[in-house]
């Protein structure tokens, strides 16, 4: 909170606060101007963000202007109040209101939204080339290349390899063509920094930024600037000085592309329409007053009235009255341009004007961009002496709508291409889970043959095994262990022939294999060693009987078996 | 070495190809700018039919409806709706044409909000969903047929995403199939012209029928030799020469 005293007589004159920031939109680190004005006497009371680092002095005095109020000239007095500060943060500050505490009442400003913008990234030729001067300047740009009524920022530079005293003398940059300057910093405010370039320390500053709108098109040369700079002497107790002029530079100009739209206002940048109308209730015969706000960044000063469609019972009082309210800034031309047109309503009832259409370029997109606001319905008092009356139709085409304007640019779409349509495309979409079944099949084959090689395997080497052990059997001098372990080898051999667990081979097993590959030969002498191992077994005389045959019998059986 | 050749004269014939369509559609939007209708009108339909798309389908309606052919109009800025159904600008310029034609006349937009739904996730989304769900789906056959072990937290996440795998792959395969006869089968006409003949059969005998100038009616079938089988609303069907309508 900043509170100022304000006094001095108020003279008869309408009372006003007014608080003005100049400009409104301004980059980090940026200053920017704030001027209270009234002609009230009081305590001044303002509303400024934490944020806000005041620079410089503050600025006070009396000042007056002279104004026409009722046709009559009259001389306005009033304090004001000047300071100049900056933020450091990016975002949107609050600024105000100012109010005036006059003795029983209170007087207010508005508040002002002041727009912190990133700092700009700026272009320029490489300084490192220029240290074999101890002083020399580059002029920085924003940009290389702009579209007709495009902005471009231009900044000095001055680097030093020895400590800076003065600059005087200062010749700003000049294009070598037709453009609008604007000022964004004053020349004579410069803050000094250090840096370090091929690892010498060197100071530097920037001085004269510039907002130029360039006119025409073409590549414009940037004549350099001049200044002299005071700098200390190292053979001399005065300062010695130094005549710097900086490079050139260039900026290309380009043409705005074909296919300008009818609504086109010459705007180049970002922008929006909204309508206003102040008096909506009125009489046949009176005038409407309507106004059209165009808001936005860019060339706005440079902007032209839009068109309005009006049919024939409806008349236009002269050219519109131009209310500008911008500034400014490394954008551009920032705020907003109000037409007021004057409409004479020739006709009773309830008038729907055409929305207000106006189209621009916009740089960022390089496309023209529209914008529309509806305008808001007019109930006109029908005169009883209507001198014209209007037929219907032409009612009718004050509200009829235009057809929506043809399209500039051509974007890609997202249309089927040729490989995905048909059987083609359908075998294509599912060829993953065809070759996964595939693969899976394949996989699945190999692997079954594996386990059956093994298998084989393991039989060979059993049927080997059993061989030997039907030779150790045949050592055996006792019949009774001789016919007992032949009866087990046997079985064994079958159940791991057959795959199947030993208790399982019996006479009906045997059989029933009959059908799975067993031969009728094999199958006979099977049962045979069966039978005659059990008359063996359960004859009673073991001892006495040459169980030697049926050792060759086993042998013969073992080997029958094809692997 | 012939083989590069024909390559780089194919390249060649392509890039030149897309300048000429490009060139097509910039003449016509100058032409357009500069009010010569005629002329636009004549370099989109060019357009039109060497690489259709919204916009030149677009360009040509604000054309033709300069040019006070709404039916014509109707067809391109309807046609264009084909590429972007939720463009407002043809919708309205669509009803526009329409309304110019017969004052009463309500207009609806040609495809249900099924399609415009379809239509809206794009061709290219639906092939990639459709070929992921084909891989997942792939790679679980893969495993179901091999019999290949995995562990059990896999075959749980492959069991779960499966029947997703299996809806998303039906569904997109739908998507594309729909968006591929959406863009390749025409589904209506616009009527050109009061005096258009209908037939019973194609080349049989001529109905008294008079269906309004710029009516859109469905297709039903297109037979090889350019004749088309149209379901107008409350009648029998009837057969009409393709080049006597606009068809999309």
């Amino acid at each position: 909170m900043v509170i100022f005293i304000v006094s001095f007589g108020l003279f008869g004159q309408d009372v006003f606060v007014d608080l003005e920031i100049e400009p409104k939109t301004v980059e980090v680190g940026q200053e920017f101007t704030i001027t209270i004005k009234t002609n009230v006497e009081g305590d001044i009371d303002m509303n400024l963000p934490d944020e806000f680092i005041q620079s410089g002095m503050r600025q006070s005095g009396m000042s007056s202007s002279v104004e026409f109020i009722k046709g009559k000239k009259k001389v306005v007095r009033y304090s004001f109040q000047t300071f100049a500060g900056y933020f450091e943060n990016e975002g949107e500050y609050l600024v105000g209101p100012v109010k005036v505490q006059a003795k029983k009442k209170v007087y207010s400003s508005d508040a002002y939204s002041v727009k912190v913008i990133k700092t700009q990234n700026m272009i320029s030729d490489d300084p490192s080339k220029n240290m074999n001067q101890l002083i020399f300047g580059i002029i920085e740009q924003s940009k290389k290349e702009i579209y007709e009524g495009e902005s471009v920022v231009l900044e000095g530079k001055v680097y030093s390899q020895v400590e800076i005293l003065q600059i005087e003398d200062y010749a700003t940059f000049k294009l070598d063509g037709a453009a609008e300057h604007r000022d964004l910093n004053k020349s004579n405010q410069v803050s000094t920094n250090y840096e370090v370039i091929n690892g010498r320390n060197v100071q530097t500053f920037k001085i004269g930024k510039q907002l130029i709108f360039p006119e025409g098109v073409g590549t414009i040369e940037i004549k350099p600037f001049k200044t002299v700079i005071a700098y200390t002497g190292s053979h001399s107790f005065f300062p010695d000085r130094m005549k710097v002029i900086s490079n050139e530079a260039k900026i290309k100009v380009k043409p705005l592309p074909a296919g300008m739209p009818k609504d086109f206002i010459n705007a180049v940048g970002k922008f929006d329409v909204s309508t206003q109308i102040e008096n909506p209730n009125l009489n046949q015969g009176e005038v409407v007053e309507l106004k059209v706000k165009i808001t936005g960044q860019g060339n706005l000063q440079n902007i032209t009235k839009p068109k309005l469609n009006l049919p024939r019972y409806l008349s236009l009082y002269g050219d519109p009255e131009v209310e500008d309210e911008f500034s400014y800034c490394t954008l551009g031309a920032e705020g907003s341009k109000t037409f007021t047109y004057f409409i004479q309503v020739n006709t009773g009832g309830k008038v729907q004007l055409d929305p207000i259409k106006i189209a621009y370029f916009n740089p960022e997109t390089k496309k023209y961009e529209q914008a529309e606001a509806k305008v808001r319905v007019l109930n006109v008092k029908s005169n009883s002496e209507d001198i014209e009356v209007e037929s219907k139709e032409e009612i009718q085409k004050a509200t009829t709508p235009e057809m929506q304007p043809f399209i500039t640019e051509f974007e890609e779409e997202d249309v089927p291409n040729g490989w995905f349509s048909g059987w083609g495309g359908t075998a294509l979409l599912f060829s993953p889970v065809m070759f996964g079944a595939l693969l899976g099949g394949f996989v699945r084959v190999r692997k079954n043959n594996e386990q059956k090689n093994l298998e084989d395997k393991a039989r060979v080497q059993y049927k080997q095994l059993a061989l030997i052990e039907l030779n150790s059997i045949e050592m055996i001098q006792d019949n009774e262990e001789e016919v007992t372990k032949l009866y087990q080898l046997f079985i064994d051999f079958l159940a791991q022939q057959f795959k199947v667990e030993k208790g399982t081979i019996s006479r009906m097993f045997l059989k029933e294999q009959l059908n799975s590959g067993l031969s009728k030969a094999s199958y006979s002498k099977i049962i045979r060693v069966f039978e005659e191992v059990d008359t063996i077994r359960y004859s009673g005389n073991l001892d006495n009987r040459d169980v030697r045959h049926l050792v060759d019998e086993v042998r013969e059986v073992i080997n029958s078996f094809e692997l | 070495m012939r083989v590069v050749l024909l390559l780089i004269f194919s390249i060649c014939l392509t890039a030149n190809n897309a300048n000429c369509r490009d060139s097509l559609f910039q003449k016509g939007v100058t032409e357009l700018s500069l009010d010569n209708y005629k002329q636009a009108r004549s370099n989109f339909l060019s357009d039109v039919e060497k690489k259709p798309s919204f916009v030149s389908f677009y360009n040509l309606g604000v054309a033709s409806g300069n040019l006070e052919n709404w039916s014509e109009a109707r067809w391109a800025f309807e046609s264009a709706l084909k590429y972007k159904p939720s463009s407002d600008k043809a919708q309205f310029n669509a009803k526009f044409a329409t309304q110019k034609m017969d004052e009463a006349a309500t207009w609806t937009h040609p495809y249900p909000w099924t399609d415009r739904l379809i239509l809206s996730f794009g061709y290219n989304l639906w092939l990639i969903l459709a070929l992921l769900s084909s891989v997942v789906l792939g790679i679980y056959a893969f495993l179901f047929i091999s019999k290949r072990k995995v562990a059990p937290g896999v075959f749980k996440w492959l069991s779960r995403s499966g029947i997703i795998a299996v809806i998303l792959l039906l569904v997109s395969f739908y998507g594309l199939y729909h968006i591929n006869s959406h863009f390749n089968t025409p589904s209506y006409v616009i009527i050109k012209t009061n005096k258009t003949p209908y037939f019973i059969t194609p080349n049989g005998v001529e109905l008294d029928v008079q269906i309004p100038k710029g009516s859109r009616i469905r297709i039903v079938k297109e037979s090889k030799d350019d004749w088309l089988l149209l379901q107008v609303p409350d009648r029998d069907q009837l057969w009409v020469k393709a080049d006597q309508v606009f068809k999309y």
